[in-house]
C-alpha cells in the first residue's frame, strides 16, 4: 500500500507508460510515458483527441495490451496479466450472442466456479439494479443499443472488481439514453464505491461524472493536465454550473486536438 | 415443428406428378424393361428387400459405419484444425493440403484404401474419413480464426484462460461457422460410405445398390438409390438443418424473426 | 391453386398409377423402343482374356474383318458379363462373347427375348486356388476363411458358391462362416499377395498368376467336378432382334469363328505368340510364356457351347439364390442352328 499525504490509498498506479504501434514501415509512437495515479473510490475520466491513444492506455492498464516500456501498479504492486480485479467494459459491450442476458452476466463467475444458486443471484441483483430484470432469458440480439450496454456493466459489476475500467461505453448511444445512464452511472458509483477509469471523447460527460478529469495530450501522448471536479452529487448534464469546468477542460484540450488534426496519417 | 400445409401439398403433388409421368413412359415402351422398370417393379423390389429385412440390414451397417468413420473425422478434424491455430507454420501449410483434399472425389480413395488398410470395415472407414476430414479441419480453423478479437479478450479479462477458454469461448463463438463444416463434411460422408460400399463391401446399403446392377436387376438399382437419397435427405433436414438454425435463431442470425 | 385441390390432384394420379400397376404389373403396353439393327455394320463385344483368345486375335488381326466383307465390324471391349449384358440391354452391342452365368441373367431378366447363345468358346480353365500358408488341407478347413471371386453372380462366383453349399458351408451373408470377396482378378492377386484372403476361385490365366506370384496351389481344378472335364467358361451370344434380321451376318462370323478355333488348337506355340501381340495393344501388357502355357494346360479353345454343363450352372446359381423364386426355364437359350451348318460346310462334327 502507498500512503498519500491524505491517507489515501493510490489504487492503481501508471508510472511511465510508454507505447509504439507498426504503421505499414514505421513505428508510432502512441503512448510517451504516461504517469497517472488513482486512488481507491475515484472517478477519473480520461479524455483526449482522437487517435492519441486513451483506449490503448485502458486496455494496457486491464492488461490486454502489452507496453514496450513503464509498468502498472495495482494495490502497489505490478501487474501485466489480464485479471478480473481490473474488468474491462469495451465500446460495443462484447456479450455474447450465445448466452442469455442473465448467462452473460454470470459468465466470469461461472468461470471463477460459483454454484448456481449463487451466481443467479448475485445476475439477479446487478439486472435489477440495471432495470434489465424484464430480459434476463433474452438472447443479446434482442436488446437495444442502450440496452446491451447496461448488460455490460451489469456483467462488469457481477464481478466485483476492484477497478471498473470503461472504454467510451456511451459512445454509441443516442442522447436521450445516454444521459438517462450519466444519472445511472452515478448512482451506481455512489452505492458500489468503486474505482473507475472512464475514457470518453465527451468532455460534457466526463465533467459530469468524474471526481477528476484527465486530459492526454496529443500523439505521442502524455498527461498533459488533471482537472479536478469539485461539484455536489447528482450532476445533471444540463447544469450550468458545470460549464465552468467544461471550459477549463476544453483550455487543455482543444490546442491539441488542433494540433492531432494536422498530422493524421 | 411449423408444418406448412401448402409445402407439404406441393411436395405431395410434385411427387404424384412424378411418379404418374413415370409410369406412362413405362406403359410406351419408350426405354426397354430392363433399363427403365415400371413404379410397379420398384415396388415389388422394395418389398422383397424389406420382408427379409435386407434394407434394414443395409441401412443399419451403413448408417453404423457412416457414423463411427464421421465422428471419427469430428475428433481428428478438429484437433488437427487446433493444431493448425496453434503452429502457425502448419497452418499454412495444411490450410492448402486440406483445400486441395477436401473436394478430392471419395471413390479415388478406394484403390488406396484397399491396399494400404484393406478389403474390410476398417477399409471404408478410411475412405469415409479421408472424404469428411477436411471440412473438419478447414472449418476449425477459420471457424476459431474468426472469432472476434474482442470476445476473446472479455473471456480473458474476466479470468478465462487455458481450457476454459476454449470450453467456454472457443467453443460457442465457434459453433455457427462450425456446424456448416460438420453439414458439408456429412455429406461428403455419405458420398464416400456409398461409393466404397458399391467398391469393397459386401453388405450394406451401397453392395444392394451393385448388385442391383450385377443382377441387370433395375427395380433394385431404383429401389436403393431411393433409400439412398431418403436417408440422406432425411439427416440433413431433420437433424443437421434444425440444429443450425437453432443455433442461428439464438444468435439472432435467421432470416425470420 | 390451394392446398387441398393438390391433394386431391394427387390422389386422383397416384390412384390412377396404382390401378394401371395392379392390371399391367411390370408389362408395358406399348413398344416405342424398337430396336434397330444395320446390316452393315455389327458390334461385337469380347474380354482382353486368353478364354475370348478367338475375339482377340480374330478381331486383332483382321481375321474377322476378313471373313465378313463388307459389314464393318465395331468392338467393344469389357472387363466383366454383366456389363457385356448391359451392352447387350442398352442396343450399344449386337454379339459378345462373354461367360455362362451372365448369359443366363440376361435371358431370364429379358424373359428369353434379347439373347441366343450361338456357339461356345472356351471350356475349362478355372480353378479354386489356396495359399500354401493358409493352413487349408482339406475340405474341413474352411470354417472362418475368406475366399475371393472375380464378380459378384459371375461363373466362377456361382462355382465357388455351389462348391461351398455342396460341402455344407454357408457363406457370412446367410448366417455362415466362410466369407466370399468379389474383387477384380488384379485385386484378388494383392489380397492374396497380402493375406487378406485365403483363396480365390479364378479363371485362367489368373490362377497360374497367383500360383507363381503369391505362393499357392491349385485345391480344385473345376473340371474335376465336371464329366469329361468339359464346362463352359465362355461362349458367343447375340441379340436374338440381330440374329433374326441378319443371319447371314452371323453365319460368317461364326465360320471365322471356327476357323480361328482350329488354327490356334492347330498352332498352340504361334497362336500364344500372336495373342499376346494382340493382347498388349489393347491392354498394353502380355502375359508371361509360362503363364500362358500353364493357363492353357487346364483349358480347351472349342466352338462346343458343352450345353449341359450351362443347364447346371443355372441350376446350381438358383440353389445360391441368384436367381429369384421360380427355378428359371432356359430351355430355349440356345439357337445352334448356324453354327452347325457352318459346321456341315467344313466337314465338321455338328453340335447335338
Amino acid at each position: 500500500m502507498v500512503f498519500t499525504g491524505d491517507f489515501q490509498l493510490t489504487k492503481l498506479e501508471a508510472k511511465n507508460i510508454t507505447k509504439y504501434f507498426q504503421h505499414e514501415t514505421h513505428r508510432i509512437k502512441a503512448l510517451d510515458g504516461i504517469n497517472l495515479k488513482v486512488e481507491d473510490g475515484e472517478f477519473v475520466c480520461i479524455v483526449g483527441p482522437s487517435g492519441c491513444g486513451k483506449s490503448t492506455f485502458l486496455r494496457i492498464v486491464a492488461g490486454l495490451e502489452s507496453k514496450e516500456e513503464g509498468e502498472v501498479f495495482f494495490d502497489g504492486k505490478p501487474v501485466t496479466a489480464t485479471g478480473p480485479e481490473r474488468i474491462l467494459v469495451f465500446q460495443e459491450g462484447a456479450l455474447f450472442p450465445w448466452l442469455t442476458v442473465s448467462d452473460n452476466v454470470e459468465f466470469g463467475l461461472k468461470i471463477a466456479g460459483i454454484p448456481k444458486n449463487e451466481r443467479r443471484e448475485i445476475s439477479s441483483r446487478y439486472l435489477d439494479m440495471m432495470q434489465l430484470t424484464k430480459f434476463a432469458n433474452s438472447y443479446t440480439y434482442q436488446l437495444s443499443t442502450g440496452m446491451k450496454q447496461r448488460v455490460a456493466i451489469a456483467r462488469a459489476l457481477a464481478m466485483d472488481p476492484d477497478v471498473l475500467l470503461m472504454d467510451e461505453p456511451f459512445a454509441a448511444l443516442d442522447a436521450q439514453t445516454r444521459d438517462l445512464l450519466l444519472v445511472e452511472m452515478q448512482l451506481i458509483w455512489e452505492r458500489t464505491k468503486k474505482t473507475i477509469i472512464f475514457v470518453t471523447h465527451n468532455v460534457a460527460e466526463a465533467v459530469v461524472l468524474a471526481t477528476k478529469v484527465v486530459v492526454f495530450s496529443n500523439r505521442p501522448s502524455v498527461v498533459k493536465k488533471e482537472v479536478v471536479i469539485d461539484y455536489r452529487r447528482p450532476r445533471l448534464v444540463e447544469d450550468q454550473n458545470l460549464a465552468k469546468f467544461q471550459q477549463d477542460v476544453m483550455k487543455e484540450l482543444r490546442p491539441e486536438v488542433k494540433a492531432g488534426s494536422k498530422n493524421q496519417p | 415443428m411449423k408444418i406448412d400445409l401448402d409445402d407439404v401439398a406441393n411436395a405431395v403433388l410434385f411427387f404424384a406428378v412424378f411418379i404418374g409421368i413415370w409410369q406412362l413412359v413405362f406403359v410406351l415402351g419408350i426405354w426397354p424393361k430392363v433399363s427403365l422398370p415400371s413404379p410397379y417393379a420398384v415396388g415389388e423390389s422394395f418389398a422383397e428387400v424389406i420382408l427379409n429385412y435386407t434394407l434394414f440390414k443395409g441401412i443399419g451397417i451403413t448408417l453404423g459405419r457412416l457414423v463411427v468413420g464421421f465422428l471419427i473425422s469430428i475428433a481428428l478434424g478438429t484437433v488437427i484444425g487446433l493444431a493448425m491455430i496453434k503452429f502457425k507454420g502448419f497452418g499454412k501449410t495444411m490450410s492448402s493440403i486440406s483445400a486441395g483434399l477436401l473436394s478430392f472425389p471419395s471413390i479415388a480413395w478406394v484403390p488406396f484404401s484397399i491396399l494400404l488398410i484393406g478389403f474390410n470395415d476398417a477399409g471404408i472407414l478410411f475412405v469415409v474419413i479421408m472424404s469428411s476430414i477436411f471440412s473438419i479441419t478447414i472449418s476449425t480453423y477459420s471457424s476459431v480464426r474468426n472469432i472476434p478479437p474482442i470476445y476473446i479478450d472479455a473471456a480473458r479479462n474476466m479470468g478465462a484462460k487455458g481450457f476454459s477458454l476454449f470450453l467456454h469461448l472457443t467453443i460457442p463463438a465457434a459453433t455457427p461457422s462450425l456446424i456448416i463444416g460438420i453439414r458439408q463434411g456429412w455429406s461428403f460422408a455419405w458420398h464416400a460410405i456409398i461409393g466404397a460400399e458399391i467398391l469393397m463391401s459386401i453388405v450394406g446399403l451401397g453392395h444392394i445398390l451393385s448388385v442391383g446392377r450385377e443382377f441387370q436387376d433395375m427395380g433394385l438399382v431404383i429401389a436403393s438409390m431411393i433409400t439412398i437419397f431418403t436417408i440422406g435427405l432425411l439427416v440433413d433436414r431433420l437433424l443437421l438443418f434444425k440444429l443450425e438454425e437453432k443455433i442461428r435463431s439464438r444468435w439472432g442470425l435467421s432470416s425470420d424473426r | 391453386m390451394n392446398p387441398k385441390i393438390k391433394f386431391i390432384i394427387a390422389g386422383i394420379i397416384i390412384a390412377s398409377v396404382i390401378a394401371v400397376s395392379l392390371v399391367t404389373h411390370s408389362n408395358s403396353l406399348f413398344s416405342l423402343n424398337e430396336t434397330t439393327t444395320r446390316a452393315d455394320v455389327i458390334r461385337i463385344g469380347y474380354f482382353p482374356n486368353i478364354n475370348h483368345a478367338q475375339a482377340v486375335i480374330g478381331l486383332g488381326n483382321g481375321d474377322f474383318q476378313k471373313a465378313l466383307g463388307n459389314v464393318k465390324i465395331e468392338t467393344q471391349i469389357f472387363e466383366a458379363g454383366p456389363s457385356a449384358i448391359e451392352a447387350l440391354f442398352a442396343n450399344q452391342i449386337d454379339v459378345t462373347y462373354v461367360g455362362p452365368n451372365p448369359a443366363i441373367n440376361g435371358y431370364i431378366k429379358s424373359d428369353g427375348k434379347i439373347l441366343r447363345i450361338i456357339s461356345g468358346a472356351a471350356s475349362g480353365g478355372a480353378v479354386l486356388v489356396v495359399r500354401n500358408d493358409a493352413g487349408i488341407n482339406s475340405v474341413e478347413d474352411f470354417s472362418g476363411k475368406k475366399f475371393s471371386s472375380p464378380q459378384l453372380g459371375n461363373t466362377q462366383d456361382v462355382a465357388l458358391r455351389a462348391y461351398l453349399l455342396k460341402n455344407g458351408y454357408k457363406t457370412t451373408e446367410n448366417g455362415g462362416n466362410v466369407e466370399v470377396i468379389p474383387a477384380k482378378n488384379s485385386d484378388i492377386l494383392t489380397l492374396m499377395l497380402k493375406k487378406e484372403i485365403d483363396g480365390a476361385w479364378v479363371p485362367e490365366p489368373w490362377g497360374a498368376k497367383i500360383i507363381k506370384e503369391a505362393n499357392s496351389r491349385i485345391f480344385v481344378d473345376e473340371r474335376d467336378l465336371w464329366p469329361q472335364g468339359k464346362f463352359v467358361t465362355s461362349h458367343i451370344i447375340v441379340s436374338t432382334k440381330y440374329l433374326q434380321n441378319h443371319p447371314d451376318v452371323i453365319k460368317k462370323l461364326l465360320a471365322a469363328h471356327v476357323d480361328e478355333t482350329q488354327w490356334i488348337n492347330q498352332n498352340k506355340e504361334e497362336s500364344f505368340k500372336v495373342f499376346n501381340e494382340e493382347l498388349e495393344k489393347i491392354t498394353g501388357k502380355t502375359i508371361p510364356e509360362d503363364e500362358l502355357q500353364e493357363a492353357f494346360s487346364r483349358m480347351e479353345i472349342t466352338y462346343d457351347p458343352v450345353k449341359e454343363s450351362l443347364f447346371k450352372s443355372a441350376s446350381d446359381a438358383f440353389d445360391i439364390g441368384f436367381l429369384g423364386d421360380t427355378r428359371p426355364d432356359i430351355s430355349g437359350i440356345y439357337d445352334l442352328k448356324l453354327l452347325n451348318e457352318v459346321l456341315e460346310e467344313k466337314g465338321l462334327e455338328p453340335i447335338p
